[in-house]
């Protein structure tokens, strides 16, 4: 077939030929997800849908509408000032907020494709919920066993991750941990079995130096069923994001070995001297390609005269080198303030937004 | 039919009362004064104006000077006719001028403090190590009772100092140096009396509670906020956990506790001292519940840029004045964020600086004015929008 000559150039969006969608996670397969939203929506039964206001807190009298009323009409006449203005063709999109943060979290990671965990940023459900209530809503959810919290990447951004997803990995990672121990009584069979288990974890760029070390096994004084304990302390919502090791010792009785093996397969990743985050295996490949994917958006608004796209261009394209998909990190960098979201006549547009280079010198 | 009545007044929901609905209208309708701006000042650290008479304002520069206008003075010197019709600006310049110096500070003057119950004293600390206690009238070091002159030589950079403003006790001043520990320096001897270690960082903004006198709460570089209670040889009470909320169980080792990802550098409490709001480097400020010390998970938004490592000053209205409470946020994105105390919600930003916001401050009394001073050398008033206008 001809290439078209270079007078005629198509427009590269419709040039390249879309494969089939790479398989994602599907949260209607999954009976206990469906047992976690049951539970959910019933405790939410009261409160959907959201009241505007958010939750009355205890300061607010029980006559409020009486204040609101007449400071909405002050509001009003105070906005018409000459100082701002908006123009009504082009005003910031204002948040609907019609799931509850649980149906938003499922939602998130069905977009996700299987290669990367299902981790969802907060950031995401801040841009997707508003801020107001989304952290109080996470720790509730926390406090029930729902999800838990992660921090994730370098920067010290908290992803969310369902704590049944969690218990898989950690399940999967148990049982071939298992089979490896069960079949080895020499060198051969312990490494073929724990090498199986270090490819499983994919390309981190430390297989080769974990295979080596991996191989010991047998000589280590780590218990059968270190994960299941581990799975038992980390799920409990009195751990938290990290651990020290007195804390591993006493609460899990982990030996040192076993912590450098939870350490190995990444469910625990260095904070401090004897301080260990508690983690998700695989999340660096989620947070090397999210972070690109963010560069990625932010430059490519950057690039534009006034830093702005309309909504409906960016996410043509897939990003390059991140599997996450474009509306998802949209919503991360809205929840993170980096870019705003407007409704104009031609669409929703996103534009770049400075949060002021505070200028520190004094003139 | 009385018991029924008594029963009614009693039991029903309590009426909102006229004039806090009033003054918190006022609050919501803040805008820039027209006619009056402030002579040229240096780039100001901290503003305070006097709690007694609400009429004195003083601005801490960061050129070394120290600069006390009157606000009144309008209404003291008087407008003639003439003036009134042309609508002539009004140049409030400042009564009394501390310059760079042996008798003033050698560098940049980081806080100011008046008195809480006299006007004729106040306290400046700077970068040059020194808190100075000054006569307002004389604009001199004031001498104190036996002639000693109150200068506290700390000889580290002084980022913040606080006197408590219901002191009866004590006359202390808590400084937060360089040298990670808060001094308190005694006002009635001119001595130190003790420090008090823990932080591993310097220290940069400190602030006492409006509710107890001993109290104290400084906020470091090393991301904690502690809270110290002066009386005690072990002086610290506690740290802020930012992990810490009202349902989480999660328990923190001593050392690894942390209220901030970054430095803290502001502090504000609400006028009855039962809560507390933390902001640091890490730009979400934090809402905290002072007697449990947990986390209220406020979340402010990310409409703060805070970078700079000098003390903030953020500032609470007080809750008979203002309700639901605001927060005043200066920024360093030369704006002042107004956000909704307890929910979070941005409620306006006052937009007037040309370089970053570093204090904002309340003009007490009966007057719902603030006032914000930034790096361009500009103090701003702002005022509630006149209802005749």
């Amino acid at each position: 077939m001809d290439s078209p000559s270079p007078s005629v150039r198509l427009p590269s969006r419709a040039r390249r030929p879309r494969g089939p969608p790479p398989p994602t996670h599907c949260s209607a397969d999954n009976p206990r997800i469906q047992a976690l939203l049951a539970a959910d929506s019933a405790a939410n039964a009261a409160l959907f849908p959201p009241p505007p206001q958010g939750p009355p807190t205890a300061t607010q009298p029980a006559s409020r509408p009486l204040l609101r009323k007449s400071r909405s009409a002050l509001n009003s006449s105070s906005s018409s000032s000459p100082s701002l203005t908006p123009s009504p063709a082009v005003h910031a999109t204002r948040l609907e907020r019609t799931k509850t943060l649980l149906e938003t979290i499922l939602h998130i990671r069905d977009s996700l494709p299987l290669s990367i965990p299902p981790l969802v940023p907060v950031h995401q459900l801040h841009g997707a919920l508003g801020h107001a209530t989304c952290d109080d809503e996470i720790a509730k959810l926390e406090a029930v066993r729902a999800v838990r919290r992660f921090k994730v990447g370098n920067l010290g951004e908290i992803c969310v991750m369902l704590v049944c997803d969690y218990e898989d990995s950690i399940r999967a990672v148990a049982g071939a941990f298992a089979s490896g121990r069960c079949s080895t009584d020499g060198d051969g069979g312990g490494g073929g079995g724990c090498s199986a288990a270090v490819v499983v974890r994919g390309p981190d760029g430390e297989s080769p130096k974990k295979k080596v070390a991996v191989q010991k096994v047998s000589g280590r004084n780590i218990g059968d069923d270190v994960f299941d304990r581990f799975l038992t302390y980390a799920t409990n919502p009195t751990t938290g994001l990290f651990v020290t090791k007195s804390q591993l010792t006493t609460s899990m009785r982990a030996t040192d070995d076993e912590i450098g093996e939870l350490f190995s397969y990444g469910f625990l990743t260095l904070k401090d001297v004897d301080t260990y985050w508690v983690s998700v295996r695989n999340a660096g490949v989620f947070w090397s390609g999210f972070a690109r994917g963010r560069t990625e958006v932010l430059q490519t608004l950057k690039k534009r005269k006034h830093g702005e796209m309309l909504k409906a261009h960016l996410e043509e394209k897939p990003l390059r080198g991140c599997a996450v998909p474009v509306d998802l990190v949209l919503l991360d960098l809205l929840g993170k303030g980096s870019i705003e979201s407007l409704d104009a006549p031609l669409g929703t547009m996103i534009r770049l937004r400075k949060r002021g280079t505070g200028n520190l010198n004094w003139t | 039919m009385f018991a029924r009545l008594l029963k009614f007044r009693e039991t029903r929901p309590s009426a909102p009362s006229i004039p806090l609905h009033h003054s918190t209208a006022a609050f919501l309708s803040l805008r820039l004064r027209r006619n009056l701006t402030f002579e040229e000042s240096g780039p100001v650290n901290a503003l305070q104006i006097d709690p007694l008479d609400a009429r004195y304002l003083l601005a801490a520069c960061a050129d070394s000077s120290v600069r006390l206008y009157d606000l009144e003075e309008e209404a003291r010197l008087g407008r003639d006719e003439e003036d009134e019709a042309a609508a002539v600006d009004w140049l409030c310049r400042p009564i009394a001028l501390l310059d760079r110096g042996r008798r003033g500070h050698e560098y940049s003057v980081t806080g100011c403090q008046w008195f809480p119950t006299d006007n004729g004293l106040f306290t400046t600390s700077s970068m040059d190590g020194t808190v100075k206690v000054w006569d307002t009238n004389t604009m001199e070091v004031h001498i104190g009772a036996d002639s000693c002159a109150c200068v506290f030589e700390i000889e580290q950079h002084v980022y913040d100092h606080a006197i408590s403003p219901i002191a009866q006790s004590h006359n202390l001043i808590a400084t937060g140096t360089e040298d990670q520990n808060v001094r308190l320096c005694d006002m009635r001897t001119g001595a130190f009396t003790h420090s008090m270690r823990g932080h591993r960082a310097p220290v940069l903004v400190v602030k006492w509670s409006p509710r107890d006198e001993y109290l104290l709460v400084s906020g470091s570089v090393d991301h904690t906020v502690r809270l110290w209670d002066v009386r005690k040889a072990n002086a610290c009470v506690g740290s802020l956990d930012q992990y810490n909320s009202a349902g989480s169980t999660h328990v923190s080792t001593e050392e690894t506790v942390t209220a901030h990802t970054g430095p803290v550098n502001g502090l504000a409490f609400t006028s009855d001292g039962l809560k507390l709001v933390t902001t640091g480097h890490d730009q979400t400020p934090r809402l905290w519940d002072m007697p449990t010390l947990h986390n209220s998970l406020a979340n402010y938004g990310p409409h703060i840029r805070n970078k700079a490592r000098f003390a903030l000053h953020p500032v609470i209205t007080p809750l008979d004045a203002c309700s639901p409470p605001l927060l005043f946020h200066p920024s360093d994105s030369r704006q002042t964020v107004v956000l909704d105390l307890f929910t979070g919600a941005e409620v306006m930003r006052l937009k007037k600086h040309t370089a970053r916001v570093a204090c904002a401050a309340l003009r007490g009394g009966a007057t719902q004015d603030v006032f914000s001073g930034g790096y361009d050398r500009q103090i701003c008033w702002w005022t509630p929008e006149d209802p005749d206008t």
